[in-house]
């Protein structure tokens, strides 16, 4: 995995992440004011090491910490409408 | 006496405005509730996330692209609800500041674009603020 892969990754989680956290509020309370989230992806033991390692540097003194565990991301083209029924119009 | 009486009735109805505004403001204030954290990008590069919101309802936001230099965290791009307008800052390494108006009306609509604009183009605006560090 080069460096842009990783920091690709990394930021498309993090989008992803915050679209999640938005969506569920209950989350809200998982997470301590001024955490360092930090995404670890299931079987992408590659990745979990250079994130965990940026994170570290990253880290503030008595900064909180939030793991994310991901089992992986969706396909990205997926849309938000709720069970469309297509039907021709006959006629027009 | 008629002028007392009417003098009773307005701080009644005083009393009343202001117990009505004090129940809605304490309860928009227990409703309401802020979060922020902060999401790596690169070692010298993060994400600050801060939103507002009653239940699902975004009611503020914040968020900012960052850059270390010199040891301290400076602001880059911020995307904010501030003075009641979503918009987005540019910050120049000066200090000043150019601001953009954003055109959505819902605060959640605009905060998923804030996001998005800031994971597409964080390098963009992270290089042209290097550049404008260098020519400083």
């Amino acid at each position: 995995m080069t460096e842009q892969e990783f920091v690709e990754k990394n930021i498309r989680l993090s989008f992803e992440f915050s679209k999640y956290v938005l969506a569920n509020p209950e989350l809200d309370e998982c997470i301590p004011d001024n955490a360092q989230i930090v995404f670890l992806i299931e079987n992408d033991p590659e990745f979990n090491e250079k994130n965990r390692a940026l994170a570290e540097k990253q880290r503030e003194p008595g900064q909180p910490v939030v793991i994310v565990r991901i089992k992986g991301l969706a396909p990205p083209l997926v849309s938000r409408l709720i069970e469309p029924k297509l039907e021709l119009a006959p006629g027009l | 006496m008629k002028l007392n009486a009417i003098a009773k009735l307005f701080i009644l109805q005083l009393n009343f405005i202001l117990t009505s505004f004090s129940f809605i403001l304490y309860n928009f204030q227990v409703e309401l509730k802020t979060k922020e954290f902060i999401r790596p990008i690169t070692e010298n590069c993060r994400i600050r996330h801060k939103h507002s919101r009653i239940k699902t309802k975004i009611i503020e936001f914040s968020v900012q692209l960052e850059i270390l230099i010199k040891n301290k965290w400076a602001p880059v791009i911020r995307y904010d609800t501030a003075h009641g307008v979503a918009h987005r800052d540019q910050i120049h390494p000066d200090g000043t500041v150019d601001k953009t108006p954003i055109f959505c009306l819902d605060y959640g609509d605009a905060l998923v674009f804030a996001e998005r604009d800031l994971i597409s183009n964080w390098r963009v605006y992270i290089d042209k603020f290097l550049k404008e560090v260098e020519n400083k």
